[in-house]
């Protein structure tokens, strides 16, 4: 009984995540290889690549609160917010993030920044309406569990890689379009045309397997989170009713809405996607349904079945 | 101990962390330190506050926990009242004149639950005090009213909370300035938490 609460790792959920972060290095390490086989300028290649990455890291907080007009609130403004924060922080042991409040009749929330220390937790004013106290502090904890566990980091540095492959893409079809491979390689144009092709090809290829293992990363990190919230809230049940009242919510929200939140599906704690319109591979969420079994499941743990 | 915490960061394991308690009983012997440094004298008045689990087995061992404390103290003429807060925390208020008593029983309320295995839901001890004589002459609205001083049992340390204003409202915030100076001069007896930005603030605070 005494080693109950401590005993909290999931062996499964964290065995498929190893696999599938193992599966993207070894597509990544792929595409690289032949990528250089094929002799890219790679100088060049690196310091765009690079500059992408540092930008994405640390602009990801502002651009996201940005686009989705969030506002960073004061503990003057939201005491009792910011004190839930804070208890579950102190709980989690990270520093207190900072708080905003996104004014949407969506009900939702997310968390970002490229650090624990940099974090911002965001709630929907429409989360804040429809769900009540106990809910709120469940939602609340699943983004202090994605803040502990660096899930903005990780998911960033995974969909950067496709994120170059996309981008490899779209100069290829650029260059392949004009007739013109890159300077200093005109003398044997021929044998770099059919290298084209290829490395397009590939590209393509990276490009889909690579966004497909990303979402599966993503849904395991959920998961993750979800269990996380659980053991910080103590209750289980208070997350799965939360989820509950955000999806039923959720299918009666008009397309316009869905379609401008669609963009920061993989920082909000449900998709804006109603259920049933997209498979679950393509999914950045695990389904409703396959949530709330697997906290029953965190209900039967705590309770020591 | 920061590899683990990566490791268990890139495999989203999550992992409560245990409490520290160890560090708790500095306070005994600093207690003469912040009646003559600072001018803070002890109400009497402390608490535990823990973060329930929603399960049988914990109610009863809260409702246990609350007889065993209680049995302490009819010895030391000490008070216990297990409290829920609105945001759905669980309270032991603990009463005591004699200032060593109360971290004593603290100690023990947590150890306790520690022994059952929900070492990990503790969150914080925190100890009241009243400005002394010494602080009598500063001007009104610099002279806190409440003053706190939390034991955080993630971490083993201690940081001071002076609620600016006599509601303890989060609306009026906090005595930052007054705090940085309690802290400067209590580090020197108490492990005191280096990083400001975790002095969580506790103001629902039944204390």
């Amino acid at each position: 009984m005494a080693r109950r609460m401590q005993a909290t790792a999931d062996l499964g959920l964290t065995a498929r995540m190893f696999f599938t972060m193992a599966l993207l290095a070894a597509v990544y390490l792929f595409f690289v290889s032949v990528l250089l086989s094929y002799g890219v300028d790679t100088g060049s290649l690196v310091v765009i690549v690079g500059l992408m990455l540092l930008a994405q890291v640390y602009l990801s907080d502002k651009l996201v609160l940005w686009s989705t007009g969030a506002r960073e609130v004061s503990p003057q403004e939201e005491p009792e917010l910011h004190e839930m924060v804070a208890r579950l922080a102190a709980l989690a042991d990270i520093p207190k993030p900072r708080v905003a409040i996104v004014p949407t009749a969506v009900p939702n929330a997310f968390a970002t920044g490229r650090s624990p220390r940099a974090a911002v937790v965001a709630v929907t004013t429409g989360l804040l309406e429809r769900l009540n106290r106990s809910e709120v502090e469940a939602v609340l904890a699943h983004e202090i569990a994605h803040i502990r566990h660096r899930d903005v980091v990780i998911i960033t540095l995974a969909s950067f890689f496709a994120t170059v492959a996309a981008f490899l893409v779209r100069q290829m079809m650029w260059w392949g379009w004009w007739g013109v491979p890159t300077e200093g390689r005109r003398d044997d144009r021929q044998g770099g045309g059919n290298a084209w092709v290829v490395i397009y090809l590939v590209s393509l290829l990276v490009y889909f397997v690579s966004h497909l293992l990303i979402r599966a990363l993503s849904r395991y990190r959920e998961y993750a989170a979800d269990r996380g919230a659980a053991f910080l809230t103590g209750a289980p049940s208070q997350l799965a009713s939360a989820l509950i009242k955000i999806s039923g919510a959720m299918s009666r929200i008009p397309a316009q809405d869905l379609r401008q939140a669609e963009a920061f599906n993989a920082f909000f704690i449900i998709p804006a996607i109603s259920a049933g319109t997209l498979a679950e591979l393509f999914s950045t969420h695990p389904s409703l349904e396959n949530r709330l079994a697997y906290l029953r499941r965190l209900e039967q743990e705590l309770r020591g079945r | 101990m920061a590899w683990r915490q990566w490791l268990d960061a890139l495999l989203g394991r999550p992992r409560l962390v245990p409490a520290r308690p160890e560090k708790l009983f500095a306070l005994v012997t600093a207690a003469p330190t912040l009646e003559q440094e600072l001018g803070w004298v002890s109400t009497g008045r402390a608490g535990v506050c823990l973060k329930p689990v929603a399960t049988l087995q914990y109610a009863e061992v809260q409702q246990e926990l609350v007889e065993l404390a209680r049995l302490g103290a009819r010895e030391t003429k000490s008070r216990v009242e297990a409290v829920r807060d609105e945001l759905g925390f669980s309270w032991l208020v603990l009463e005591d004149p004699q200032f060593e008593d109360l971290v004593t029983l603290a100690h023990l309320a947590v150890s306790t639950l520690e022994e059952k295995g929900f070492g990990t839901q503790v969150l914080s001890a925190v100890f009241r005090f009243q400005p002394g004589p010494r602080l009598q002459e500063m001007a009104a609205e610099t002279l806190p009213s409440r003053i706190y001083l939390i034991y955080n049992y993630k971490r083993g340390t201690f940081y001071p909370f002076l609620p600016r204003g006599a509601q303890a409202k989060a609306a009026d915030g906090r005595l930052e300035g007054a705090e940085l100076q309690a802290a400067a001069l209590l580090g020197r007896e108490l492990p005191v938490e280096k990083d400001p930005s975790r002095w969580y603030a506790l103001w629902e605070c039944p204390v």
